[in-house]
């Protein structure tokens, strides 16, 4: 099941495979879709469907999926996360191929919310719950947390692409980082 | 490739105070009680009201109505009248 490490030009390694870079961009697009779009029902909703059927595929994805992609891969123990935000600060963070374990937590906390803001947007278009006021206060608080969310990644996606001399984005976007850290040889920015 | 990463974390934190500021509706004086504005929803057949809730001098009703269809509707809270529905 898992995928056979892939090893090109430059010491290039694939580590996002093609379904967590669709996942990861469609979402992006999708969300930002569905913020400016409150007020405009048929395309807010929609977007908010397709994004929870992309969120559970995810979630199975999780389970099955390529090496990097699977929980068990990136989601921390507490103590490994404590252990290193604490190296970040102490400048000796290990460079992951994968997720480190702040972004595997970062990944877990977004996820969980988007996951409960489609379910709560899609519960608010049913008969049985809409103009239930939990519901629809649910659904605002979750998806509005997704803001500090989403900004606290990108500050993460920042910080580690500078800790180790790589491009963090573009390796979403090829799903190919260098094996070795990056500051021995090679220029990727 | 920082400056736009960071371009983008600065709007998403902005959005983030943009968007804890919700509209506001606009209502001159003391707003009646939510019994008074349930009992005159009724009387012009919102009569399944799910939730009504007060917000900055509006009252928002949703629920369904007499013929079964959902109403969400936008009232003036000192008045009672239907500013808007959809």
């Amino acid at each position: 099941m898992a995928e056979v490490a892939f090893q090109g030009r430059d010491g290039l390694i694939r580590v996002w495979d093609p379904f967590v870079r669709i996942f990861h961009w469609s979402t992006v697009g999708l969300v930002t879709l569905a913020f400016f779009t409150d007020d405009d029902r048929a395309v807010h909703d929609t977007a908010g469907y397709v994004v929870l059927v992309l969120v559970l595929a995810r979630i199975i994805w999780g389970f099955v999926g390529s090496e990097h992609a699977r929980f068990r891969d990136f989601v921390p123990s507490p103590r490994k996360l404590v252990r290193y935000l604490a190296d970040i600060g102490s400048c000796s963070a290990r460079r992951h191929l994968g997720h480190n374990p702040a972004g595997g937590a970062m990944i877990v906390m977004l996820l969980i919310t988007l996951l409960v803001t489609a379910v709560s947007g899609w519960l608010s278009e049913t008969d049985a719950f809409f103009g239930v006021p939990w519901v629809s206060h649910l659904h605002h608080r979750a998806a509005h947390l997704l803001l500090p969310l989403v900004g606290l990644h990108l500050l993460g996606v920042i910080v580690s692409s500078r800790m180790h001399g790589e491009n963090l984005v573009l390796a979403m976007i090829t799903g190919c980082k260098r094996r070795r850290s990056g500051r021995s040889g090679g220029s990727q920015m | 490739m920082y400056r736009i990463v960071l371009t983008a974390a600065a709007a998403v934190l902005l959005l983030n105070g943009a968007a804890l500021a919700e509209e506001s509706c606009k209502s001159s004086g003391k707003p009646l009680p939510k019994s008074e504005i349930e009992k005159k929803l009724t009387d012009q057949g919102y009569v399944k009201i799910r939730g009504l809730e007060f917000h900055d001098g509006c009252y928002e009703a949703k629920g369904f109505d007499k013929a079964g269809k959902r109403f969400e509707l936008e009232i003036d809270a000192a008045t009672g009248k239907i500013v808007t529905r959809e």
